[in-house]
């Protein structure tokens, strides 16, 4: 009873919504698949060898997988830019839900990124730490005898590669983060544009919400 | 519905249309524009595949990541004055002499080295030839200069500079200058070391002591070179017993237990001078000897650590230096009173790229992390160091050089005859690739500063923008020794350690017309290569017209007696490939060379592990579903598989102590030629050259010596950042 109840409310809230959901899903994909190629182009880059699998597919796998937490992104964004500008018209809002839901998929982009940049350092760690090549002694001259020296300070051979490589991936998540955040930006604004600025339901499918007639509101835009 | 609900639908639908007509407008033109820009790019940098394109943002990440500043070297003013040093042959030490050395060199248990623990596998007289020939090198902390030219320090820009001494004075942009030597390691202190012209049947054995603690001409070390003086030298590619092969997988097991031979130590390397198994058909023509110490190949090599040995066959005269014997290949032989032999007219070039500090470039450098250069004090400037060689032992990219030199002399004039030459071309440089042609020029040679050019297009120093092709080149050689048939080419690539030999008739240009006394030709390298990744411009990916830098001035003299020939049939029979050899690709060993993208050390590697000098590598899954280890019995002949793991690089892999068959390329079987990109395939090697993506599957054998190999990279960052793999022959 519980659950019906709740999933009726989140129907319910998702009705009032009132969103295109062409335009949700358009956003989504193409954010998804822009963010994932950013992700693979950072594991190309600093990342783990044992996940550098042919790149294409990985790309159309992980976009398919991280699909429905982009919708749920640009959903929550068209939420809370519903909650901040209400049902005010004109360019403001249009500006303020593109700014909001651009912000959205862009912190998801990172975070998906930082994890699959974390999990590379995790493993790189592992391959760090049974390197054999990493323990063998390394001399320098002093006074001119060869001495026996493993690093600087307490940082060993494996430890100031450990530092090389962390150091490597906040750099390269600085820098996807940037191109995350302009690649995502033109493909909001884009997939907008080809919606023809539809961002939310067209109207005669709003005055059908909101009396309850319309509960596949995707499959009534399509038809529509 | 009112009038104004129809107005305002009326207007939403053409403002609709038409930000849907912007966008699909934009959509075009940026898919048009991208495609335009992107698809040319990917072909030239042979990525044009699906993953291609993940493959160029990754490198273009790589390289945001990896921020590298190199320094400009100061242009050289006067190129193209400096001569060509040929070098003369070693003389050997005679009998008398090291007879009395407290240690003589002998097949006992504890004379092979200093440290008393070794013994030769096998003596000259186990393969029935006489002793050994005697030579002894010392490794010697020397200057060395790379011109006489006066010089003008510029930046990046082609701007005049600021430049500075030794003493800490400095000197306002636009003063003329004089390039300080720069420290070496050399073999017997110079650059490149001594040549030793060697025979078939004629054991050498060189005793190599190490005297790089002493440093009587009171030089600054500088932060490269091996931070413990220790060496271990490598004579590449020759059929080696491991003991005198020079490779980390014995040294750090055996012999000296480390990295190499330290200071006040000695080893005897014996080169028994005598093709694998003992069949004519694995004799070769080229070999050349250089240091191999684990992590620090590229620093010491860079440091000088580089010498000759060409080798000859006199088996019926068959090619020992005399033109009027055997193959009659170009080459008059002097024997000298000393036991050794020159040879004119037979000159071998070793090609090497340097950077020279600019005082204001930052030091930086993973192993600065380390303590291997204390007194540096790294990350920091080094006014101090200013034209002197500049070495970054860690590159992202690589390393490569904007000076370009050759036998150890920037831009240096070769004074020929009117005949033909036998020219032996050697790359040691740490990673980059050259291509040569023969070319001539109204106007001569312009540096590229005048040209307007700046930044990587400096690379070279200089320009001949009229070049045009005017000889040809004849192949005879590769790494593997003579090839079955000469290869008439126009140009061709030189990747690190590759050897090529070539006949080059200077009598007449490749139109027919004859030569005449005071012509000038240049050798010109036509592949840019602005980092030790690869290649943005060669003949066969995307030539740039405008990029022919003049390496060395030849100057057509007097014409002089030639008894020589160019061959047209057959010059040497190669060992075959067994008639079956396909029923042995299920059981292949395969090693996927790899980008490990982390920081630090484990940059490289090869079936995504480093290299571990204590065990043989493990081959990757083959069709028959097992994944052995690198190890062969004693006398067998075996199929490799070497794959380019990807990441947009090229990479020069060696294999030591047999030459290989390539029998496949990419799926394509090549043993026969007919690989436009690779056209002596057809050859034994001990490099395979693979172009991004590529795979190649050999065919070679392991015979004669049992003990501990290695295979690696030869671009020396790669190679010293782990990019190596273990071996072993078993009995």
């Amino acid at each position: 009873m519980s659950i019906r109840t709740s999933r009726d409310r989140v129907a319910g809230s998702l009705r009032n919504l009132q969103l295109s959901w062409t335009t949700v899903v358009l956003i989504a994909a193409l954010a998804a698949l822009a963010d994932i190629f950013v992700m693979i182009t950072l594991g190309g880059a600093v990342g783990a060898i044992e996940r550098l699998t042919p790149p294409f597919e990985r790309w159309i796998r992980d976009s398919i997988i991280v699909l429905p937490l982009f919708v749920l992104a640009v959903v929550g964004a068209m939420y809370t830019a519903k909650k901040l500008v209400g049902d005010r018209k004109g360019w403001a809002k249009m500006a303020t839900t593109l700014a909001i839901i651009t912000v959205f998929v862009t912190v998801l982009g990172i975070l998906v990124n930082a994890a699959s940049s974390g999990y590379d350092y995790y493993l790189q760690l592992k391959l760090l730490q049974t390197s054999e090549h990493l323990r063998h002694p390394t001399y320098l001259i002093q006074n001119g005898t060869p001495v026996l020296v493993s690093g600087r300070g307490t940082c060993d051979l494996t430890c100031q590669a450990q530092h090389a490589t962390l150091a490597s991936h906040i750099k390269a998540l600085g820098i996807t983060s940037i191109v995350l955040l302009i690649s995502n930006t033109a493909l909001v604004l884009w997939a907008v544009a080809i919606r023809g600025g539809r961002l939310w339901m067209p109207a005669k499918q709003r005055r059908a919400a909101v009396v309850g007639t319309q509960r596949m509101p995707v499959l009534a835009e399509a038809v529509a | 519905m009112s009038d104004v609900e129809i107005e305002t639908e009326h207007h939403a639908i053409k403002r609709r249309t038409l930000l849907q007509l912007g966008a699909a407008g934009a959509a075009a033109l940026a898919v048009g524009a991208g495609a335009s820009v992107v698809v040319p790019d990917l072909k030239q940098k042979g990525l044009m595949s699906k993953d291609g394109i993940f493959e160029d943002a990754s490198i273009a990440l790589a390289g945001a990541v990896y921020t590298e500043a190199f320094p400009t070297s100061p242009l050289i003013l006067s190129p193209f004055n400096d001569l060509l040093p040929i070098p003369k042959a070693l003389a050997p030490v005679q009998a008398l002499t090291y007879k009395s050395w407290a240690q003589t060199p002998g097949p006992g248990l504890g004379q092979q080295n200093s440290i008393g623990n070794q013994k030769h596998q096998k003596w000259s007289s186990d393969v029935g030839s006489p002793d050994p020939v005697v030579y002894e090198m010392k490794l010697q902390v020397r200057g060395h200069s790379f011109t006489s030219s006066k010089v003008m320090p510029i930046n990046s820009l082609g701007k005049p500079a600021v430049s500075y001494d030794a003493n800490g004075v400095t000197y306002p942009a636009g003063t003329v200058r004089t390039l300080p030597l720069s420290t070496i390691y050399g073999f017997n202190g110079q650059f490149p070391g001594p040549m030793i012209n060697a025979e078939y049947g004629k054991p050498v054995l060189i005793r190599i002591k190490n005297e790089l603690d002493q440093n009587p001409l009171n030089l600054d070390r500088q932060d490269f070179g091996s931070p413990d003086w220790s060496f271990l030298t490598h004579l590449h590619n020759a059929h080696t017993a491991p003991e005198s092969d020079g490779n980390p997988h014995y040294s750090m097991n055996n012999g000296p237990k480390t990295h190499g031979y330290q200071p006040g130590q000695w080893v005897d390397n014996l080169y028994l001078n005598w093709p694998a198994g003992g069949d004519d058909r694995e004799k070769q023509t080229f070999f050349w000897f250089h240091d191999h110490r684990m992590d620090h190949t590229g620093s010491n090599v860079y440091k000088g650590m580089v010498g000759l040995y060409p080798i000859y066959d006199p088996k019926n005269g068959r090619d020992m230096g005399d033109e009027r014997q055997g193959l009659r290949l170009p080459g008059v032989r002097t024997d000298n009173p000393d036991g050794s032999f020159d040879v004119a007219y037979d000159i071998p070039l070793a090609f090497f790229d340097a950077r020279l500090d600019d005082g204001v470039t930052i030091h930086q450098d993973i192993h600065d992390g380390l303590g291997e250069f204390p007194n540096a004090k790294n990350p920091k400037k080094h006014p101090e160091w200013w034209g002197k060689t500049f070495f970054k032992h860690f590159p992202n990219h690589g390393f490569v050089g904007d000076i370009f030199t050759v036998n150890g002399t920037a831009y240096p004039v070769l004074n020929v005859k009117r005949r033909k030459y036998r020219l032996r071309f050697l790359d040691c440089s740490i990673a980059r690739i050259y291509e040569f042609k023969l070319m001539s020029s109204t106007q001569g040679p312009k540096s590229a500063v005048s040209l307007g050019y700046t930044g990587n297009e400096l690379q070279g120093q200089y320009r001949i923008p009229d070049g045009q092709q005017c000889m040809k080149f004849t192949e005879i050689a590769a790494d593997g020794g003579l090839l079955p048939f000469a290869i008439t080419r126009d140009s061709f690539e030189l990747w690190p350690a590759k050897r090529r030999e070539f006949i080059v008739d200077f009598t007449k240009y490749q139109d027919g017309t004859p030569t005449t006394k005071g012509d000038v030709i240049y050798l010109t390298n036509i592949m840019k290569m602005p980092d030790g990744r690869m290649w943005t411009n060669s003949s066969r990916f995307g030539l740039d017209p405008n990029y022919k830098v003049p390496m060395m001035k030849i100057v057509i003299g007097d014409a002089a007696p030639d008894d020589s020939l160019i061959p047209t049939g057959q010059i040497a029979e190669l060992p075959p490939v067994p008639a079956n050899w396909q029923s042995m690709m299920a059981d292949r060993k395969i090693f996927e060379l790899q980008r490990g993208s982390a920081g630090g050390e484990v940059e490289w590697l090869i079936n995504g592990t480093l290299f571990d000098p204590t065990k043989p590598a493990t081959s990757l899954k083959n069709p028959s579903g097992k994944a052995p280890l690198a190890q062969q019995k004693v006398g067998s002949f075996a199929l490799w598989e070497i794959r380019n793991g990807g990441g947009g690089w090229v990479h020069p892999m060696h294999l030591h102590m047999e030459e290989h068959r390539t029998v496949m390329r990419n799926g394509v079987i090549t043993m026969n030629g007919g690989d436009k990109s690779h056209p002596d395939d057809m050859s034994k090697e001990d490099l395979v050259n693979l172009d991004p993506g590529e795979s190649v599957i050999i065919y070679r054998g392991f015979r004669d010596f049992v003990g501990p190999y290695v295979a690696h990279c030869h671009n020396l960052a790669h190679e010293d950042h782990a990019m190596m793999f273990g071996w072993e022959i078993t009995a």
